[in-house]
């Protein structure tokens, strides 16, 4: 638009959930434009769905299609909706209380104080992180949609275990699904899409990620680290194996093969690096932090304040991914957890989350989405 | 709805009752809990904040125990003092850390600020009462019953010790940029200098008055400094320290007067390292050995 971006980003106050609550009003605008939806007439349904509480503030960003019609179908009191949404508020908690504040404390500490540590500490703090905006951000989601699940209404999926993913192209299916399908449906297709040859296709590419990255602030970090998202993105999309792997992975198995296995480490190591960037106060500080991390003190043993903490933490995210990988397949991990089991044993286990919660509540640490 | 409402009921019943039940038998058992004893040959203790911690090898002195913990100010240390003395033991020697930042106002956010909740609650038992009902007031917000939870239930379940010597820094050093920001947090606010605390000024009188009555030995120990850094250390907290000493004619030994290596300090330039923290044990038992008089 010709207007320079300034560094240090747009310093104006904002409404809390601005840019979710946007997305959505849009989604309605643009399907009464393309008739996809009745425009509707009830002033009253229309502010529910604008400012429906459950995921005003931090999403999932709704689709008109799918909320608006809720509010005007008569809901009943669905039990097994009910003990599924509490049970989705349960999980939503525990990933927020647990895993995300428990890494936010780690990560900061490595963060803000990178300058002082060396390259295996900081490969630490970048995976801590990686942990930290998973449980932070899909805990909310959870929250969210168990929430929504009470009141009898149906939320789409947010996230469907991203770090599973064999591929960045899985992955970006998997992350924030309702930001991506949301880019991807009103500015990737109209942009022509894949049609148009390979330039069109890398061009709106290029420009969904940075996009997606100047959607979560003015700054130059979220742009690199949707470019970086992009560059990551283009090798399948020019060999065409962008949509290789779209199944659940191992889905008739306990475990992956060996070649899973790799492909989930390689990926999941791809996106840590970029995470970098999210994180980072700014550029510069992001190319130091990498710089260190491919230094040869990547060699030496992470040393840094809080490493008891840091191990406990290290043993709950181990868990977690266990219990986040028998459950790939639902909708949420513990969604079927149990029950086939009487209910004491469920009680046990609901207990045992509650009591986790409690016991590794930490500082209270802010949504990191509410910023955007 | 009504039978989804009755079973949430019940879960949630059933859980306030062991909770319930569970508090009514952990909190006889804190009473009586070695948690914040000492064990009965131990002659001398060295207390404080992490600087100490960090920096007193218990393990290579005879008949020690290094009990300081990270962030703990005086006014803390007093309380754990009286609760020990109030039964049977051997001390003679208390070895108080006490330091140039231990003056600064910036620690009173750990006893009544915004850092009480992750240092208070563990002395929440040793304080009398009138101060738990103001910790209890103070951090109402911060739901207090898990900072409880997790630093007093869960350590004596444990049976953890009540602080210790803790260093797990090696291979590292004082950097610049790195005590710089210490400095500032430690003795400016908004680029002003710090106020004294007048909280831990009040409580280190109370702990002489404590060594007086309990008739123990009480030695101040400065720990070492990074030149650099106790170069930048505003000079009002240097007189101030002097003239705290001699009002009271504190037995001191200052570590800031022997050169530690900047390879002996973690980045902060203001804790030891492993390396350093031997290097000051073992200056320590040279003192002893020659029976310094303090």
């Amino acid at each position: 638009m010709g207007t320079p971006i300034s560094s240090q980003g747009l310093n104006i106050i904002l409404p809390v959930g601005i840019s979710f609550y946007t997305f959505q009003t849009l989604s309605y605008t643009i399907d009464v434009y393309k008739r996809k939806l009745e425009p509707t007439k009830d002033f009253i349904v229309f502010t529910a769905f604008v400012s429906f509480f459950p995921q005003l503030v931090a999403g999932p960003i709704e689709r008109a299609t799918n909320l608006l019609p809720q509010f005007y179908t008569k809901r009943t009191f669905d039990y097994n909706k009910a003990v599924d949404g509490l049970k989705q508020i349960l999980w939503g908690l525990f990933k927020k209380i647990v895993i995300a504040d428990n890494s936010a404390k780690i990560a900061n500490e490595i963060f803000n104080n990178s300058a002082d540590y060396s390259g295996s500490t900081l490969v630490l703090g970048a995976i801590f992180f990686t942990f930290q905006i998973y449980g932070d951000f899909s805990g909310y989601s959870d929250i969210a949609i168990g929430t929504s699940r009470l009141f009898g209404f149906n939320l789409k999926q947010n996230f469907a275990f991203p770090y599973f993913s064999r591929d960045i192209a899985e992955f970006w299916r998997r992350w924030h699904i309702s930001l991506s399908t949301w880019f991807r449906d009103y500015l990737y297709i109209p942009l022509g899409g894949s049609r148009g040859g390979t330039w069109m296709k890398v061009r709106n590419t290029f420009i969904i990620f940075i996009v997606s990255g100047f959607w979560h602030g003015a700054n130059w970090t979220f742009i690199v680290w949707g470019a970086l998202n992009a560059l990551y993105f283009m090798p399948l999309l020019l060999l065409n194996k962008n949509r290789s792997n779209t199944n659940i992975v191992a889905q008739d198995k306990y475990l992956p093969s060996i070649k899973e296995f790799f492909q989930i480490g390689f990926t999941f190591s791809l996106t840590v690096l970029a995470w970098v960037f999210f994180r980072a106060e700014n550029i510069e500080h992001a190319f130091n932090y990498l710089n260190t991390i491919f230094s040869k003190s990547f060699f030496t043993f992470p040393q840094f304040v809080g490493v008891r903490d840091a191990l406990i933490t290290l043993i709950l995210i181990f868990s977690f991914i266990i219990i986040e990988w028998i459950g790939r397949r639902e909708q949420f991990a513990i969604s079927k957890l149990g029950v086939r089991w009487k209910s004491p044993i469920r009680y046990v286990i609901y207990y045992s989350i509650i009591f986790a919660i409690f016991w590794f509540m930490g500082e209270e640490q802010q949504f990191i989405y509410f910023q955007f | 709805m009504e039978h989804f409402l009755k079973k949430v009921g019940v879960f949630f019943l059933i859980l306030v009752i062991f909770v319930t039940v569970l508090s009514f038998i952990l909190i006889p058992l804190i009473k009586k809990s070695n948690y914040y004893k000492i064990e009965s040959d131990i002659t001398d203790i060295y207390i404080g904040d992490s600087h100490i911690r960090q920096a007193v090898v218990d393990s290579l002195l005879s008949n020690s125990q290094n009990i300081a913990l990270d962030s703990e100010s005086l006014y803390f240390t007093y309380y754990r003092l009286k609760k020990i003395f109030e039964s049977e033991n051997d001390i003679e020697t208390v070895y108080l850390g006490f330091s140039y930042h231990t003056l600064s106002d910036y620690y009173d956010d750990y006893i009544y600020g915004e850092f009480s909740n992750s240092t208070s609650p563990k002395y929440f038992f040793l304080l009398p009462f009138s101060e738990q009902k103001k910790m209890l007031y103070l951090n109402r917000k911060n739901n207090y019953v898990k900072g409880l939870i997790k630093n007093v239930y869960k350590p004596i379940l444990n049976n953890s010790k009540f602080g210790g010597y803790s260093n797990v820094f090696m291979n590292t050093k004082s950097i610049k940029s790195s005590m710089d920001k210490r400095i500032n947090l430690q003795y400016y606010t908004e680029n002003k200098i710090n106020q004294f605390s007048q909280i831990n000024l009040l409580y280190l009188e109370k702990i002489i008055n404590l060594s007086i009555i309990n008739n123990f030995k009480l030695i101040i120990v400065n720990t070492p400094l990074d030149s650099y850094y106790k170069a930048k250390i505003p000079i009002e907290y240097i007189d101030k320290y002097d003239s705290v000493i001699s009002k009271y004619d504190l037995p001191l030994i200052d570590f800031c007067n022997i050169t530690f290596d900047e390879n002996q300090f973690i980045p902060d330039g203001d804790h030891l390292s492993k390396e350093g923290a031997l290097k000051m044990t073992k200056e320590l038992i040279n003192l002893q050995k020659q029976n310094v008089a303090f």
